[in-house]
């Protein structure tokens, strides 16, 4: 199945797998509850439901409607292919990163990676600055805390130097 | 002369003669008052007489006598004894000194050497201790001088480590939580595409 090939793109405020999968919680409950409406009043339009941002942009970059069953369904597989095949990387800050921020760094990977990829946020405050990142197989470490542990020996020195100094 | 001599001679003869004769005739004339039962023979006679010389009083005397003449020569003797004991006595002690000085004398140079001997083994044991002592002063303290500057240097070394790890914790723990995320966007993008390459290829290939 090669649905992603087709140009289905993840948004930006999907980051993460838990976004991704409430996202697909929130499509199926949405074509669950418009299936018990036509089922009980066939003769009634059918509107759609009051949806989350996050499924409103997948629905809109996917160009599917959510009116559609046939569209709900396409973008629950394409919702589905990407939870399955979507590389994940595991992204921690020194603090919580807003939505925003996470937006920007999010579409950066999606356009200059990978279009699917998915994150895992942490939290770890002891790296003060930058960022810690795991991929598939690779550590990267662009933190403040790494700097300073690189540059230790100059602040050694200077130490030194103004012991002597002194 | 000759005939003077010769009278002399016939003289002579003759008055041994006649004294013979007269002496014959005692004998003869004093026989005839002894008594019958006496013995007549010489050594009867000889015995007889010895027996009348030799009584009992004068055995006596001669017993007496010889005590006394012995005695006197058992008390020279004695004297004699008694002088030579006292010499010898005072010789020996004299040797006795003069031997016992003599080794006595040999013996406390003896002594003394020995003495002198083992005091100079002594005095040689002893600087030879204080060498060997001094020597081993000497290593000890080259030793704890250079283990004082190895240690010195170790934990000067590990105070500089430390002090620059402390002072990393502490900024660390310092601008931690006030330097904002969106003031770090720039940075991160700009790492992000230091490590574009590697990240995608990561992705693309990893497992």
């Amino acid at each position: 199945m090669a649905l992603n090939k087709d140009g289905f793109k993840l948004p930006g405020s999907i980051a993460t797998a838990t976004d991704l999968a409430h996202v697909r919680m929130e499509l199926e409950r949405i074509s669950e509850q418009m299936l018990q409406e036509r089922l009980r009043t066939p003769d009634k339009v059918i509107v759609v439901p009051r949806i989350s941002s996050r499924l409103n942009q997948a629905a809109s970059n996917a160009g599917m409607k959510l009116e559609s069953d046939d569209d709900r369904q396409t973008l629950l597989k394409h919702l589905e292919e990407a939870a399955r095949v979507a590389p994940k990387v595991k992204i921690s800050f020194a603090t919580n990163p807003s939505d925003e921020f996470l937006t920007k760094i999010v579409e950066w990977f999606r356009q200059n990676i990978n279009d699917q990829v998915l994150f895992t946020i942490g939290l770890q405050p002891s790296i003060a600055a930058g960022f810690v990142m795991r991929t598939p197989s690779k550590f990267f470490d662009c933190s403040m805390r790494k700097h300073f542990d690189d540059n230790k020996h100059l602040l050694a020195q200077a130490l030194k130097t103004t012991g002597v100094k002194s | 002369m000759t005939i003077w001599w010769l009278l002399v001679l016939i003289g002579s003869m003759l008055a041994a003669a006649g004294g013979f004769f007269w002496i014959a005739f005692k004998l003869s004339a004093s026989g005839g008052a002894v008594k019958p039962s006496e013995p007549q023979t010489i050594d009867e006679q000889a015995a007889q007489n010895a027996e009348r010389i030799f009584n009992d009083e004068f055995r006596e005397e001669l017993r007496n006598r010889g005590r006394l003449h012995f005695e006197k020569i058992i008390g020279e003797n004695a004297m004699f004894l008694q002088q030579d004991l006292r010499l010898t006595t005072s010789q020996l002690n004299d040797f006795m000194k003069t031997e016992i000085t003599q080794k006595l004398q040999d013996e406390f140079s003896k002594y003394e050497e020995s003495i002198m001997d083992a005091k100079q083994l002594a005095v040689e044991s002893i600087q030879k201790t204080n060498e060997a002592v001094d020597q081993q002063r000497q290593m000890m303290s080259v030793q704890l001088t250079k283990e004082f500057e190895d240690a010195k240097a170790h934990m000067l070394g590990r105070f500089e480590d430390n002090i620059a790890e402390v002072v990393n914790h502490y900024i660390l723990a310092a601008v931690g939580n006030q330097i904002d995320l969106t003031d770090q966007l720039e940075y991160i993008i700009g790492e992000l595409e230091a490590n574009k390459e590697a990240i995608r290829e990561d992705i693309t290939n990893g497992a």
